[in-house]
């Protein structure tokens, strides 16, 4: 095969390769879920900021700011106590209908630092029902809240919960949020259920 | 000068870019991704991207690089994170036997790198300095995959000459 046959077949094959135009639309979309995403993390970190400038010009000034305000402490590690919010692959809408394979395992943090389940042999990429949150505790373990702010479990926590994989091609526009979290998997756990915590984790202290 | 709205952009540009998805993989589901994260990442940066002197030569070399980081995402998952119950068989909502051209079977023999190197070069007519810089290598490495490339194409249109 010489260079200009290659050319010539290429071109020939390219030409048979078909465009979805809603590509456009979901590329947006999800763009400004992202947009979003960050800019609540942005928004959560300003009073933080504030607060710990707050700190630092009431130590300069002698510390007394905070004797007489009784809020001295403000700043002292309340960056590691706020709630950071955790890249997570969620459902956009609930389910029409149920799927009722189930899940269990351990919840964890996976090493792209999404929440997953790990089953004792691998991650389980999950998809977590719609409006689905995650977050940082007060005891710095990750908090799966549900649509309605309810906590779902916790980092750690043995957890049970009804759905079903589904291939990711079949999901187009169906999910929202980080999909790095489906771990280059080509198919996702989609979370149908309420999470049942089989066994909380035990937390120091 | 106003910015370009992404949408007239994406429109116009996605089917040259699902082009080169298409050579770039061996499944359209996956070349279909690719397209879809690449165009995902463009809208995030289209202030910028808008003003380049050549935005779509730009976007040809992030979804190069998107189809490499994808690739190694995949082989890394594969190889070590398969979860019980996951099917032994991937599904790309593709029938299970696939008609495919004897350019898609050459192709899908090759490495990743070699073969966007061969799209680049062949489809796209980058030139060695254009790969380099798009591929994040060096002209020396864009010329060895090239011509790696070569040998191997020749050698399977040889294989399937002889039946």
């Amino acid at each position: 095969m010489d260079e200009q046959a290659l050319r010539e077949a290429l071109r020939s094959e390219a030409a048979e390769q078909p465009f979805d135009p809603g590509a456009v639309g979901r590329a947006v979309e999800r763009g400004r879920a992202h947009r979003r995403r960050r800019r609540t993390a942005l928004v959560a970190a300003v009073p933080v900021v504030a607060l710990a400038a707050g700190g630092m010009t009431a130590a300069l000034s002698g510390g007394r700011l905070g004797a007489e305000t009784g809020e001295a402490p403000v700043a002292r590690g309340v960056g590691s106590s706020l709630p950071r919010p955790l890249p997570l692959l969620t459902q956009r809408a609930q389910p029409e209908a149920m799927m009722l394979a189930n899940a269990s395992g351990t919840v964890t943090v996976a090493e792209n630092g999404c929440l997953s389940l790990f089953t004792g042999s691998g991650f389980m990429p999950v998809a977590w029902a719609a409006g689905s949150t995650a977050v940082t505790g007060d005891d710095g373990r990750i908090v799966l809240y549900d649509a309605g702010g309810r906590r779902q479990a916790a980092e750690g926590d043995e957890v049970q919960f009804a759905g079903g994989y589904q291939a990711l091609t079949s999901l187009s526009g169906e999910l929202v949020g980080a999909v790095e979290c489906a771990l280059g998997e080509t198919s996702v756990f989609l979370a149908q259920g309420p999470v049942e915590v089989l066994r909380a984790a035990q937390t120091a202290g | 000068m106003s910015t370009p709205p992404f949408e007239h952009w994406a429109h116009r540009a996605g089917p040259g870019l699902r082009r080169i998805a298409g050579l770039l993989c061996d499944h359209a589901a996956d070349a279909d991704d690719l397209v879809q994260e690449t165009l995902v990442k463009v809208y995030l940066r289209w202030s910028r991207i808008s003003r380049l002197e050549n935005p779509d030569a730009y976007v040809r070399a992030m979804l190069a690089n998107q189809h490499l980081s994808m690739r190694r995402s995949q082989s890394r998952d594969r190889r070590g994170r398969r979860w019980p119950g996951a099917p032994a068989e991937v599904s790309h909502g593709e029938p299970a036997v696939v008609e495919r051209s004897a350019l898609a079977d050459a192709l899908a023999g090759l490495g990743a790198r070699q073969r966007a190197v061969v799209v680049l070069r062949y489809y796209c007519d980058l030139s060695d300095e254009q790969i380099a810089d798009a591929l994040g290598c060096s002209q020396r490495t864009v010329r060895s995959q090239a011509s790696r490339a070569l040998a191997r194409l020749r050698t399977t249109a040889a294989a399937e000459e002889l039946g």
